[in-house]
């Protein structure tokens, strides 16, 4: 239901990036969608392309920084709909060995 | 994962081949967006990683990274003959990152034996495997790196389409952009951090994860 919800948005969104290559605004507004559905992955990997665009979303940083700080304290790990149950490590080990190289020293 | 000194060359390749070796182990149980976010990521992290220990853009390293990729793609096609199955579609997106690193895919080529090199040609030779997803690679180029010719080496070039890999190539570079980025971007925290580059005695540690 909740994927539905955002489906549209997510397909604006996805066009928007397409369109405008050099404004970070679009994957920002993805990670968010993705942060709703707790799809860590997906909310960092849209945080760095939003953040590495010619013109980053303004508060982009704040916002990783804020989701890395946050798994690197949790070790939360991924829910069902991410992932199945046998990779789920993986990805939990994976974000917060991104949160750690980002976050420290 | 163990703790990890990133300052530490041999520990940072440890760290990266671990991951590597762990994404490898479950890949197949995520789905083709989760695998082009991880492999974009991650390509990402070894290129910021081992740029830091490196003073040469490429390095012996990256080409053994690069070659790693390369073998996990040709691995997974040897089992899928098909270029239209589910698994296909899945690895052309990691095939195009890999093509990202154009410039330097010949010598990274040479390390395969000829059984890899086999596979690898004919996969690469797949127009009607190479198009499917061009769309969502064709960008402009960055203009801070601009269009790079290939350079195709000797006994190379008669054997592939270089229209199709020179569209390619020219669609992924922004890619390439977003890494060098990333590249900087770590350097940048690096910085702010106090530390001088390749300044090996600061540690940075991985808490066990």
């Amino acid at each position: 239901m909740q994927n539905k919800a955002y489906g549209l948005a997510k397909s604006y969104y996805k066009r928007a990036s397409q369109i405008s290559l050099v404004a970070g605004n679009a994957h920002n507004q993805l990670a968010v969608i993705a942060l709703y559905q707790s799809n860590i992955l997906a909310t960092l990997y849209h945080y760095y392309r939003s953040l590495l665009a010619k013109q980053p979303f303004g508060g982009v940083k704040e916002n990783l920084e804020a989701l890395l700080s946050k798994a690197y304290r949790t070790d939360r790990s991924p829910t069902k709909e991410e992932t199945g149950k046998e990779s789920r490590k993986f990805l939990a080990s994976f974000i917060r060995s991104q949160a750690a190289l980002y976050l420290e020293p | 994962m163990s703790d990890t000194n990133f300052f530490n060359r041999d520990a940072a390749i440890d760290f990266l081949e671990s991951v590597i070796s762990q994404f490898e182990m479950v890949m197949d149980q995520l789905s083709s967006e989760q695998t082009f976010q991880i492999y974009s990521i991650l390509i990402g992290t070894c290129y910021s990683v081992l740029q830091f220990h490196d003073t040469a853009p490429i390095t012996e390293t990256i080409m053994l990274y690069l070659r790693a990729f390369t073998l996990v793609i040709i691995k997974r096609f040897s089992d899928n003959t098909t270029c239209s199955s589910p698994l296909a579609q899945v690895y052309s997106r990691p095939l195009k990152l890999i093509l990202a690193y154009t410039s330097q895919l010949p010598q990274a080529i040479q390390l395969l034996n000829s059984e890899e090199y086999a596979v690898f040609f004919r996969v690469i030779n797949r127009r009607e495997f190479l198009e499917p997803t061009l769309e969502d690679c064709m960008v402009p180029l960055s203009e801070d790196i601009g269009l790079r010719g290939f350079q195709p080496m000797d006994g190379f070039h008669s054997h592939l389409d270089w229209t199709t890999v020179n569209k390619i190539t020219s669609a992924i570079m922004e890619l390439q952009a977003r890494f060098m980025q990333m590249r900087v971007l770590y350097e940048t925290r690096v910085h702010e951090s106090g530390i001088r580059h390749g300044d090996y005695k600061v540690m940075i540690h991985i808490r066990s994860i």
